[in-house]
């Protein structure tokens, strides 16, 4: 062969995105053997390094089977190749590079669902892993809730306790498997196998061998689940507690084991062709749906097959797909099953055998569990789809710990502490924010006892010992006070100037200045007084105040929040229409009112969408939270639907020194009228459009003096999607820019990620 | 009448104000003599304090600046495990003041000093301008009688007795100030009887705090930072009336950040708990005390909520903050 004909070039490839820990190198490995591409591969500090040597027609084929993959569970987000000048003799055919020990920094892989290829296998009867429950390969498994140490290695998760078998190592040792160095190999003789313990303790025949006990346990918990019994079974991030949704008493009795919670419960369906058996899925919600993250997605309900006690009359349904062979193997059998966290009330999930063996309830049957250990709980997340693409709604098993991938690559270290309720923090190295799992309530100690313990966590694991540690200015938040024991310098960060950060974090706007439109429950001011109907001018790390809902005074402490129906007085009160108060403690709530007792002025836009709901006896008490604003949201989607008229409602807006002020008195006023003769549907529509009618009259007031016509949404108000649909309608037929939150939710989950981008601004 | 700027000049009127108002109401063997100093005899150590008050609305169901002025400095003093005796007053009148409405109040100090067993030995007056406003400083000492009694001796395994149901002050002067009327009555007391029955049952008292200001969640959290002990509390036994609780419910208080006038903690060790609860409970203001809670190793304060919840009662700025989003 003419030498000269075929002469090699030399590249450096760097690629970044998800390629650790989900069998990249391998793949890569396999890419390069195909087209006769000699060289190396190895990680570095959370990026991928590929010497390729070949001619150049090679390469380039090379390269773009490198980029079009979509059957592994890597995502490549940036390729950058460029010239090297080494010799061709050093590189003999294809290497893999062991990691180094000294690797500064690594990127810890979300959890994986098992895979295409891995459930071909665990329905093919001659597979040596036949009905495995603990099925896997370098493409899917656990990762995070199972890493105790970086780098991730069999020997530092909780895989270690098994020993291989000698036909999974020889599987594990060779490069052409697609088990090559999966830490989470596994089969039926070496473990973990299925255990389940009933009500009695019994834990069944425990002398057959691993493959029997499998089947056996899963025999048994199915045939109680389709008894109408609730099991416990062991997930990925922690337990969850499952039952038919079918079953009127089998939904009851798991409301009252979770201590009587009324927060409608998460399907786990088959497929998807039995989701859309009981729901509505476009394309896009399917995608969601099928996606790595596998989350629950909301989903509108379309027929009433489900028990009424699942979705306690929401519109929608929060639909999920199996992630663990477990679960599939278990749908299979059963059918759709509500899967919902195992905690109890507003305890966090529980991860542990010994505690969920532990716990001993007349409505729990059993418990499906194994002796593989998760290191740290995560929940599902939770998404939607919103203007044709997802959103994340709770971000968690499958997100986390993903980084969000900044423009900005300062060499500085943070910690952003993020907010209260929805608490999760951010880490951030060189351009990587990692937004850790969702928590809850901070409020609840063993909540804040395990976000404590997630943030010395995920440090250590992520090697960042923060320069600038960042935290919410509210001066009773749980998380604020846990920044202050850690002895560093402290940034305190608006509540909705974070929500505002976040959407520029998102979509990288760092160079112009944005309306920022915050709407969402409370937050603390810089006057002290509540937030949360707030238009901020927001520039790099700094915002501005342009206007706000008017003041209301209410009364103050977290339980009256969740009234709305005391909400609602303290609207009428202000807004002079005492008479239409409808409520046995008017006299008490007036006099508190007038007298200053224990009140806080808010200009929540989250409060006024409680109160409107209360007015037109839709929704009186949040037994979870934004319960009245999502019932006021259905109502008005149904009326739309039905083509209801609307427009009656509107908000008048003031302006005195520059500052624009939203007035709820005149509106407040025409819906108590309106309400006796219009039907409440199609006031919640008129409220609605009124809400976003304001929105852009505010934007263009601000456009038209400031020339600013980026706009971005955020706050819990804003989980709304008819909402945020209308507005974004409306404001991009006006030609403004409208970014939203995306890879963090619109709520306070979005809080650290906007900390986050406020220190890095600085 | 009405006080004017020569009520403060130290002439006749002053002494009028003192002999027909305050030696009225309150006089004794010691005061009467109006020497430029009390002499006083007190057996072994004493305990001493001060406290000036402002409370508006100066009456209220319940009681009324006089009172809070001489149980609050008793109760202080008692919490040291002394035996209050003697007290002074000081006056700041404020022009206008009513002398019926002072001579109330000195009525009303008379009375409560007489319950407490306490003498006011020692006054002074003073006469501002202003607008009817009256404020009160007293300063009292009790000769001790169960020495060593420490916010920072407790320890784990030592248990938290409360005096009685919490919140009634506040709620009683927020009903006042509302112009609302219910059956709410300040709990404004003095808690010597209970501090003698826990001292004369032989009681082993580590610590001893009235929950007065900022509620019985920041009395324990200085009982632990001082003591640098953890606190645990049972919220389905600390008690509250059914109708401050439903105020609470109507105006987002918590009552365990509610003031109290008439309300102590004692923490006892676990092995005494139940005698000492018998001990508070025979005085007339211990009837509802209960065993709210105990010492626990490590640090802050907690409250046990229904379903295990456990929430952290920290230290708070600002009444009623939400945090809710
Ligand atoms: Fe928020
Ligand atoms: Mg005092
Ligand atoms: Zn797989
Ligand atoms: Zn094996």
């Amino acid at each position: 062969m003419d030498k000269r004909k075929s002469k090699r070039i030399i590249k450096k490839i760097i690629v970044s995105g998800i390629v650790q820990g989900v069998g990249f190198r391998p793949f890569v490995y396999r890419v390069a053997k195909k087209h006769r591409v000699n060289g190396t591969v190895r990680n570095i500090g959370g990026i991928v390094e590929i010497i390729a040597s070949s001619p150049e027609k090679e390469f380039q084929m090379f390269l773009a089977d490198l980029q079009s993959n979509d059957s592994g569970s890597h995502e490549i987000k940036n390729i950058e190749i460029s010239d090297l000048t080494a010799e061709d003799s050093v590189l003999q055919g294809f290497r893999i590079i062991e990691s180094m020990q000294d690797e500064k920094i690594s990127i810890i892989p979300p959890d994986l669902p098992v895979c295409r290829n891995c459930e071909k296998e665990l329905f093919e009867e001659k597979d040596r892993r036949f009905r495995n429950p603990f099925i896997s390969c370098m493409s899917c498994g656990p990762r995070y809730t199972i890493i105790e140490e970086l780098p991730y290695d069999r020997k530092n998760t909780t895989m270690e306790e098994f020993e291989m078998c000698p036909s999974c190592n020889e599987e594990y040792i060779d490069p052409e498997d697609r088990r090559f160095h999966a830490q989470t190999i596994s089969c039926d003789e070496c473990g973990p196998y299925l255990i389940f313990r009933d009500n009695d303790g019994s834990e069944g025949e425990t002398r057959v061998n691993y493959k029997q006990r499998n089947q056996e346990s899963l025999r048994r918990a199915a045939a109680i689940l389709k008894a109408g019994g609730i099991i416990a079974l062991k997930g990925i991030g922690g337990y969850h507690f499952a039952c038919s949704p079918f079953l009127e008493d089998a939904v009851s009795n798991l409301r009252m084991l979770k201590g009587r919670e009324e927060k409608p419960f998460a399907v786990m369906f088959d497929s998807l062709a039995s989701i859309e058996e009981c729901c509505h899925a476009g394309e896009a919600e399917k995608k969601l749906l099928e996606s790595k993250a596998r989350p629950i997605v909301l989903l509108y309900v379309k027929e009433k097959r489900m028990s009424d006690a699942v979705g306690k009359g929401s519109m929608y349904c929060g639909a999920f797909l199996p992630y663990t062979p477990l679960q599939t193997l278990l749908l299979r059998e059963c059918g759709p099953l509500i899967m919902t966290s195992a905690n109890i009330s507003c305890q966090p999930i529980i991860k542990d055998d010994e505690e969920m063996l532990a716990l001993s309830s007349p409505y729990l049957a059993g418990v499906l569990y194994n002796k593989r250990g998760i290191v740290r709980s995560v929940d599902d997340s939770v998404a939607k789809v919103v203007d044709s693409e997802p959103q994340i709604i709770r971000r968690s098993r499958g997100y986390v710990p993903y980084p969000i991938f900044l423009k900005n690559r300062k060499d500085i270290q943070i910690f952003a502490a993020g907010g209260d309720l929805k608490a999760a923090f951010c880490l951030y190295y060189k351009g990587n924010a990692v937004v850790s799992q969702y928590f809850g309530d901070l409020g609840e100690h063993s909540i804040l006892k395990e976000y404590e313990k997630s943030y010395v966590d995920l440090s250590r694991l992520l090697k960042v010992s923060p320069d600038i540690v960042l935290c919410d200015l509210h001066p009773n938040y749980h998380s604020s006070r846990f920044v202050k024991s850690l002895d560093n310098k402290i940034i305190y960060v608006q509540h909705h100037h974070a929500h505002i950060a976040s959407v520029m974090a998102e979509h990288d706007l760092t160079n112009e200045k944005v309306i920022g439109i915050a709407f969402d429950g409370t937050g603390y001011g810089i006057d002290g007084n509540i937030w949360g109907g707030e238009f901020l001018v927001c520039e790099g790390s700094n915002f501005e105040r342009t206007g706000h809902l008017e003041y209301t005074p209410i009364i103050g402490g977290d339980s009256s929040m969740k009234d709305a129906k005391k909400t609602a007085a303290c609207f009428l009160i202000n807004a002079g229409l005492t008479e239409y108060v409808e409520d046995e403690r008017a006299g008490i709530i007036e006099a508190a009112v007038k007298n200053k007792i224990n009140t806080h002025l808010t200009s929540s836009m989250g409060r006024l969408f409680d109160a409107v709901s209360a007015i037109l006896e839709i929704g009186d008490k949040n037994t979870y939270e934004g319960e009245c604003a999502i019932n006021l949201e259905k109502e008005a989607f149904l009326a739309e639907k039905n083509k209801k008229s609307s427009g009656m409602l509107r908000f008048e807006i003031e302006e005195n020194d520059g500052k624009i002020i939203i007035k709820t008195k005149s509106l407040l006023e025409s819906l108590v009228r309106l309400k006796e003769k219009e039907d409440k549907g199609t006031l919640a529509l008129s409220f609605h459009h009124a809400v976003s009618d304001m929105i852009l009259a505010v934007c263009e007031r601000i456009r038209n003096k400031q020339g600013i016509s980026s706009v971005a949404l955020s706050g819990g108000v804003f989980q709304n999607t008819f909402l945020t649909e209308e507005a974004l309608k409306k404001l991009r037929l006006k030609d403004f820019d409208v970014y939203i939150n995306k890879a963090v939710p619109p709520n306070d989950g979005c809080i650290s990620l906007g900390q986050t981008f406020i220190g890095l601004m600085r | 009448m009405k006080i004017d700027m020569a009520h403060g000049s130290g002439g006749n009127q002053t002494t009028s104000l003192i002999n027909d108002t305050f030696l009225k109401c309150y006089g004794n063997e010691i005061l009467s003599r109006l020497e430029d100093a009390a002499v006083l005899s007190v057996k072994g150590d004493i305990a001493y304090t001060t406290d000036s008050f402002v409370v508006t609305p100066m009456f209220f169901n319940g009681g009324d600046i006089g009172k809070i002025a001489i149980c609050g400095t008793v109760n202080d003093v008692a919490m040291m495990g002394a035996i209050p005796k003697y007290l002074t007053a000081g006056f700041i009148i404020e022009e206008g003041t009513e002398i019926e409405l002072l001579e109330s109040i000195a009525i009303s100090m008379g009375k409560a000093a007489l319950e407490a067993g306490v003498k006011i030995v020692a006054g002074d007056t003073k006469v501002i301008e202003g607008n009817g406003g009256v404020y009160i400083n007293t300063s009292g000492i009790g000769e001790i009688v169960k020495p060593g009694v420490s916010i920072s001796n407790c320890r784990e395994g030592d248990v938290v007795i409360l005096s009685g149901n919490l919140g009634d002050h506040h709620a009683a002067i927020m009903s006042v100030r509302m112009g609302i009327e219910n059956n709410i009555a300040s709990d404004c007391a003095p808690l010597v009887s209970i501090v003698k029955n826990l001292i004369d049952d032989g009681i082993d008292i580590k610590c001893m705090r009235d929950v007065t200001r900022g509620g019985l969640a920041t009395v324990l959290n200085e009982v632990s930072a001082s003591s640098g002990c953890g606190v645990e509390i049972y919220d389905k036994n600390v008690p509250v009336s059914e109708e401050v609780r439903g105020l609470c419910d109507i105006l987002g208080l918590d009552p365990y950040y509610m003031a109290n006038e008439g309300k102590m903690i004692a923490v006892v060790p676990k092995i005494q708990a139940e005698q000492a609860l018998e001990a508070v409970k025979k005085s007339s203001y211990g009837k509802n005390a209960a065993i709210i809670g105990e010492i626990v190793p490590g640090r802050g304060v907690n409250a046990i909520t229904g379903l295990n919840g456990v929430r952290a009662l920290d230290i708070l700025y600002g009444e009623g903050l939400p945090r809710i989003c």
